[in-house]
């Protein structure tokens, strides 16, 4: 019986053995399965990891698409508007511009009429009005080597006296309305005789200097510019008290300028800016886009500096 | 022997009133009125006066485009300028062409007799506010040498900063013009103090005191 008894320790042997082995095969599917389960859920967790970066890829791409879409709908809104805006603003500037061009041109009109208008009464004065005078100073004048006796009479003379008077007034008026040395020569020397008009007729020095070309300047320019120095040295001559005024022309590369300067009592140019011819100067330098500058002080005289843009067509 | 007067001017009133006012001169003859430059010049080719009063602003012709031609052709002719114009620029583009006399419209027959008999004796005759004309364009004409260099405010105020050197675009933006304006100002006193660069003009101002 001693086999029986082997038997069963295999038996015990063997039912350990499978025991253990099954244990070991168990605790190793547990494990494998275990591993399994991690590596599953890892895998899970990658897929939900994926999973959510895609749905966050797919937000983006949503997010963006959106963002494109309200991008380019704001672009195109804005460039649309501003498109509109740009056309707006165009059409206003444009009428803007066209009405300042139109008031340029109602004023240069004017101002040509009114030129040609001085040029004609002027022409009249000095030549038709003032010959006619003239001739009749003549008559009275041979009347008076005619007859003695009408020298001593009192209104023959007075007569006389009225038509020598007149002949001067005349001429004074004919020369104030049209210079007749711009209309042939240059605007320096129109210039020079206007002062040596003033200075033997009111005693104020004027001094006046040229520098540049003004022979190509244009006859227009000319005529403006003597126009503003006579109304700038009126102005002295009514309300500045000066002794001593320079007057300086300058045609450089660019620009031509004229300045007016005294030494009298100045004024205040915020008073005044709309007064003393100042208004007309400045319209009569709108149409030909240019600047005037006032500086004066109450008590330091005045400096005006006005300049012109040079061009062909102006 | 009567002195031979040509009369040129476009009033014929003038000419009768001129004509009426030497008849009573028996030395002077006015052998002929012209009412135009054109038939002056082809009545001269007929009677030859001895002086001819010459209007110097007629329709066609000017009297400073007259006397060079009448000078040439017949240089016994003496001129005598009889205007309306008694500016200096007539006065002096007529003097240039060698004419012997220059009166105005509203001469008194005295002078007229006078100034005929002067030229005719080979003598010049310029009426007095002529003569004042030219002295006080003579004067002026000094006066403005003299004043040559006077720089204005503005110009004064630039020299200043070109001489702490300042650059035009900086003078501009401390002015607040245009460096346009700022260049022009340069340039006239550049050409006022008669030099053609920067350092030259600050050496130049120096000297003179305009700076400082």
């Amino acid at each position: 019986m001693g086999n029986s008894a082997k038997a069963y320790d295999y038996l015990v042997n063997y039912m350990e053995a499978i025991d253990s082995f099954s244990t070991q095969e168990r605790n190793m599917a547990i494990d494998r399965i275990e591993r399994q389960l991690q590596l599953s859920e890892k895998k899970q967790e990658i897929i939900l990891k994926e999973h959510l970066l895609l749905q966050q890829k797919e937000q983006l791409r949503k997010r963006n698409i959106w963002l494109a879409v309200i991008g380019g709908g704001l672009l195109v809104g804005l460039s649309l508007s501003g498109l509109l805006y740009s056309l707006y603003r165009n059409s206003k500037r444009k009428i803007h511009i066209l009405h300042q061009q139109k008031e340029i041109d109602e004023l240069k009109a004017m101002i040509n009429g009114e030129e040609k208008e001085r040029n004609r009464i002027a022409i009249e004065l000095h030549d038709n009005i003032g010959g006619m005078l003239s001739a009749a100073a003549y008559t009275l004048g041979t009347m008076q080597d005619e007859s003695n006796t009408l020298k001593q009479q009192n209104a023959f003379n007075k007569v006389n006296n009225i038509v020598s008077e007149l002949r001067k007034e005349i001429r004074k008026t004919a020369h104030s309305l049209m210079p007749d040395v711009l209309l042939r020569h240059s605007l320096p020397e129109a210039l020079l005789q206007y002062c040596n008009f003033i200075e033997r007729d009111t005693g104020l020095q004027i001094n006046l200097q040229n520098r540049g070309d003004f022979e190509h300047l244009h006859k227009d320019i000319q005529l403006m510019l003597y126009r503003i120095a006579q109304e700038l040295i009126q102005n002295v001559l009514k309300h500045a008290h000066a002794s001593q005024v320079m007057v300086q022309l300058h045609s450089g590369t660019g620009l031509t300028s004229l300045t007016v300067e005294d030494n009298g009592s100045g004024f205040d140019p915020k008073a005044l800016s709309e007064g003393r011819g100042l208004q007309h100067i400045r319209s009569r330098l709108m149409i030909v886009d240019g600047r005037i500058s006032i500086d004066t002080e109450e008590g330091k005289g005045s400096s005006i500096y006005v300049e012109i843009n040079k061009s062909d067509d102006a | 022997m009567n002195i031979k007067i040509a009369i040129a001017d476009d009033h014929s009133l003038i000419a009768e009133g001129v004509s009426n006012m030497l008849r009573y001169s028996s030395d002077i003859e006015v052998v002929a009125t012209y009412p135009n430059g054109k038939l002056l010049l082809s009545g001269l080719e007929k009677i030859v006066p001895d002086i001819l009063l010459l209007d110097i602003h007629m329709p066609d012709k000017q009297g400073d485009e007259l006397a060079p031609v009448i000078k040439k052709k017949y240089p016994a002719v003496k001129i005598i300028a009889l205007t309306s114009f008694d500016n200096i620029f007539y006065i002096k583009s007529m003097l240039q062409h060698k004419i012997e006399g220059y009166l105005l419209k509203h001469v008194s027959r005295e002078t007229l007799i006078e100034a005929i008999k002067t030229v005719f004796n080979g003598g010049t005759f310029l009426e007095e506010s002529v003569r004042a004309q030219i002295k006080q364009d003579e004067e002026i004409t000094k006066r403005q040498k003299e004043m040559g260099t006077a720089l204005t405010k503005r110009e004064k105020e630039i020299l200043k900063l070109i001489a702490g050197s300042y650059t035009s675009s900086e003078i501009a933006e401390m002015l607040f013009l245009s460096k346009r304006t700022v260049d022009h100002h340069r340039e006239s006193i550049m050409s006022k103090l008669d030099v053609k660069k920067t350092s030259a003009l600050v050496k130049k101002a120096a000297e003179m005191g305009l700076i400082g």
